[in-house]
């Protein structure tokens, strides 16, 4: 892939075409696969209003994630 | 048009249907169409006890603004050529 | 609008907050607004028991719809409505 050729935002997203996106559009629609789901959950204590942050973890083989939900893409390389 | 072609390949595929207020419901694909609305057949709601309003539903259509995830079949992905189609996609779009 | 057709669609819907059982959709457009005839809106709460509350003739905007579902009448009079609790659900958040 000629790597060079970034002109549009998108671009980058074409660059994680090899990695587990297989697929994406302008509205930032993807199909990821061996997806890690992470789920961050406050709870508050009811009686001290004390907040305790606890993660949930979820993992799919293979998913469509609707872009109106999508915030970051992070490219492959820096992580 | 990728996405509504990529998920008309997979009618017929169980999936499930992730909405944006939590509720999960897996079903039967029968039809997508291009604002990718959705069409299930067979549904259950994943979490009964949390969300019991559907337990008497059987099929139902889901309106594509409220999905927030779709779960899919890995084995129904041809993911080679869904790379290939982005590509060709976004190639024609510049 | 053929693929999406719900013609024969006997009909529930929920919408945020609220659910509607009814017996008839009388019509609907591309943009999912939907027309219900004797429609019923069945309220599950907490911990009170469920209300269906009759509304009659109802106009549904689209962009407030999220599942249209066909009911089974017979799986719903199996169901002890009134036994039924759930917390409420969330919203959609902001959507266009």
């Amino acid at each position: 892939m000629d790597s060079a050729a970034i002109s549009e935002p998108l671009d980058l997203v074409r660059l994680s075409l090899d990695e587990r996106i297989y697929a994406y559009d302008q509205h930032m629609n993807l199909v990821l696969s061996d997806v890690d789901e992470v789920i961050t959950v406050v709870d508050v204590n009811e009686e001290t209003f004390e907040e305790r942050i606890r993660s949930v973890k979820r993992s799919h083989e293979m998913m469509f994630v609707r872009g109106d939900g999508v915030i970051l893409v992070s490219p492959p390389g820096r992580t | 048009m990728l996405f509504y072609s990529f998920f008309k390949t997979l009618v017929g595929q169980p999936v499930v249907v992730e909405l944006k207020n939590d509720l999960s419901i897996q079903g039967i694909l029968v039809s997508v169409d291009q604002f990718l609305n959705i069409k299930l057949d067979d549904i259950r709601v994943t979490d009964e006890k949390r969300f019991p309003h559907m337990m008497s539903v059987k099929n139902c259509f889901i309106r594509g603004s409220v999905v927030r995830y779709v779960q899919l079949p890995a084995a129904a992905v041809d993911t080679a050529l869904l790379q290939d189609a982005t590509r060709r996609e976004n190639a024609a779009e510049k | 609008m053929d693929e999406l057709s719900w013609g024969k669609l006997a009909h529930y819907e929920i919408q945020c907050l609220m659910n509607l059982a009814n017996r008839e959709l009388k019509g609907f457009d591309q943009t999912c607004t939907l027309i219900l005839k004797k429609a019923v809106e069945r309220i599950i709460q907490k911990t009170d028991v469920t209300e269906d509350v009759p509304l009659g003739l109802y106009i549904i905007r689209g962009s407030d719809v999220a599942v249209v579902g066909e009911l089974d009448a017979e799986r719903d009079d199996e169901i002890d409505w009134e036994q039924v609790h759930a917390e409420p659900m969330r919203g959609m958040g902001a959507v266009e």
